[in-house]
């Protein structure tokens, strides 16, 4: 048995190629993710990195003509080996979404439906609270658990899904650009809980904000045509890129 | 790129004159605007002239049946001594057939449904979807044909005791014949949810089966719903498969392998026999008329209510 350290990485892809029929969204592109590590992900429209995003919890198998070359592990298991069953992929992947899509439900029901049908048969309401807690919206819904979820603001709603995916305890959150749907200061909640989560999971959110990427990101990783153009620690990335791309990128000149 | 300049027209200014539609021009408008307006409002004129004569012409069944009699007896005999005015034998066959045509096409309709929208493939889909809609064009009095030369046959080759023309051949063919709205219908409310949902459920570590029946179907549940009802009312209303299929014996009861009648196929009865205008057996067409109508009206606006009262926000 050895423990998991945040050093050791819990997500491995290596020269991934994904397709869509003929269509290569991205070549080639290797890294690793840890535990306790947020990445960002960054890099023009169109540059693959949602789909990059995606193949991470198996989400593109619903794509027709969605094809992939390389292998993604996740704690050593290659995730597109035949056989591997992505439902149980996607119970401890997690994924937040561009838009707060909360199932049309009650707040309580948004939490407890993903743990109940995957065997969860612990105590709900505490399952709830926590959940919410951490997400910071237990003091705001406390009285109206049983309202439909659909009734929160915006940014609200963004922080139940995130709630939800947490209530799974996953070990890798993946995001989608999860404030590009929300106002300034929903946002800067949104911020503010992932520099929290990252004590306890391993987070990698796709951004087309540069100042949020450098804000709550410890690495970060440029895309540019389906390549990976840089990976580095996103102080350095921003202070020095290296690469002229980058550079570029940063400077504003495309985007 | 940019998109094309446009071109200046060459003739770019022209007088802009108060007379420049001419008086002829308005006349042609105004002529137009009424001709619109007399077809919209003819489909009102229509519907309420059809509920006048048969207001009409059942009160003046109802001043010789009392409605009490009517509505409660249990012995349909108006064509025949002695006469008897009690709807509830043909208005059981009717349910009769609506219920189980209902209870076969409902399930198999949202299986469908869930097929074509969350397992077939796009290919699959596109061949099969205008099949589906092909069979909700064949004209019932082939489907009642098909009912009796060969449903019948079969369901007497299992139960020898049942009659040539039953309960059950009717019902099995009426469910055939609303499959397509329910399939139909309710693909298009599931199709209608946003993809979104569908990832939020996929990505809680939900299989397929758990987002259809844990999220889809709710999500989707007014539409669905309201389907079924249509489904009911076309049922209802469905008049040349069950007289065909289900024969023509008012009878009181639930045996679905006895022959019975629907109000429907008692309409088309006396309308084919030589029953004398004005005469009360002549009037019960208007009353049974007047019940079918307040059934389906009743559903269709259950319906309306449902999809609107039990839409979920999304």
């Amino acid at each position: 048995m050895t423990v998991n350290t945040s050093q050791e990485s819990i997500m491995t892809c290596s020269s991934l190629g994904l397709y869509y029929g003929q269509v290569q969204a991205v070549k080639d592109v290797s890294f690793k993710l840890s535990s306790g590590v947020v990445s960002a992900l960054i890099g023009p429209s169109g540059c693959g990195k949602s789909t990059l995003l995606r193949s991470f919890n198996r989400m593109n198998d619903f794509v027709e003509g969605f094809r992939l070359e390389g292998t993604i592990q996740f704690k050593g298991q290659d995730i597109y080996a035949s056989g591997y069953d992505p439902v149980f992929l996607r119970a401890q992947v997690g994924m937040v979404f561009q838009k707060p899509n909360p199932f049309p439900n009650s707040i309580f029901k948004n939490i407890t439906w993903g743990p109940k049908i995957n065997g969860f048969r612990g105590d709900q309401q505490a399952l709830v609270q926590s959940s919410l807690e951490k997400v910071g919206l237990w003091s705001e819904v406390k009285d109206r658990l049983h309202k439909p979820a659909y009734q929160l603001s915006g940014g609200q709603q963004q922080r139940l899904c995130i709630a939800r995916t947490i209530a799974m305890q996953p070990e890798v959150i993946l995001m989608d650009e999860p404030c590009s749907a929300l106002d300034p200061q929903s946002t800067a909640r949104v911020e503010e809980l992932i520099l929290e989560l990252k004590k306890e999971y391993c987070i990698l959110m796709v951004t087309h904000n540069m100042q949020q990427a450098k804000r709550v990101s410890d690495q970060t990783l440029f895309m540019y045509e389906g390549t990976l153009v840089e990976h580095r620690p996103t102080r350095e990335l921003f202070d020095s890129p290296k690469a002229d791309l980058t550079k570029k990128y940063l400077s504003g000149v495309f985007g | 790129m940019t998109g094309e300049r446009r071109k200046p027209h060459p003739k770019t200014s022209w007088k802009l004159k108060n007379s420049s539609k001419s008086s002829w021009w308005s006349m042609i408008e105004s002529v137009l605007f009424n001709a619109v307006r007399i077809s919209g409002c003819s489909t009102i004129l229509i519907t309420a002239l059809i509920i006048f004569i048969l207001a009409v012409e059942s009160y003046g069944f109802f001043s010789e049946v009392h409605l009490f009699s009517f509505l409660f007896g249990t012995q349909w005999t108006p064509l025949f001594e002695p006469k008897s005015f009690g709807v509830l034998p043909i208005f059981f066959g009717t349910m009769m057939i609506a219920v189980a045509s209902a209870v076969i096409a409902i399930p198999i309709g949202v299986c469908v449904a869930v097929y074509f929208n969350e397992y077939a493939s796009q290919s699959f889909r596109s061949i099969a979807k205008p099949i589906l809609e092909i069979l909700a064009g064949i004209p019932s009095v082939v489907y009642g044909y098909i009912a009796i030369a060969y449903i019948s046959p079969g369901i007497r080759h299992f139960f020898p005791e049942a009659s040539p023309f039953n309960a059950l051949s009717g019902s099995i063919v009426v469910a055939v014949m609303v499959l397509p709205m329910i399939a139909s219908l309710s693909e298009d409310a599931l199709a209608a949810l946003p993809r979104s949902l569908r990832e939020a459920g996929y990505a809680s570590g939900a299989t397929r089966l758990e987002v259809v029946s844990g999220i889809l179907l709710p999500a989707a549940a007014s539409g669905i719903m309201a389907s079924f009802i249509l489904a009911i009312s076309r049922a209802i209303g469905e008049t040349m498969a069950v007289t065909l299929a289900a024969g023509a014996t008012p009878k009181m009861g639930v045996d679905y392998l006895d022959s019975i009648q629907t109000m429907t196929a008692y309409i088309v009865q006396v309308s084919l026999g030589d029953v004398a205008q004005g005469t009360v057996q002549y009037k019960t067409l208007f009353a049974v008329a007047l019940v079918l109508f307040s059934l389906t009206l009743s559903l269709n606006l259950v319906a309306g209510y449902i999809e609107k009262k039990w839409r979920v926000e999304i």
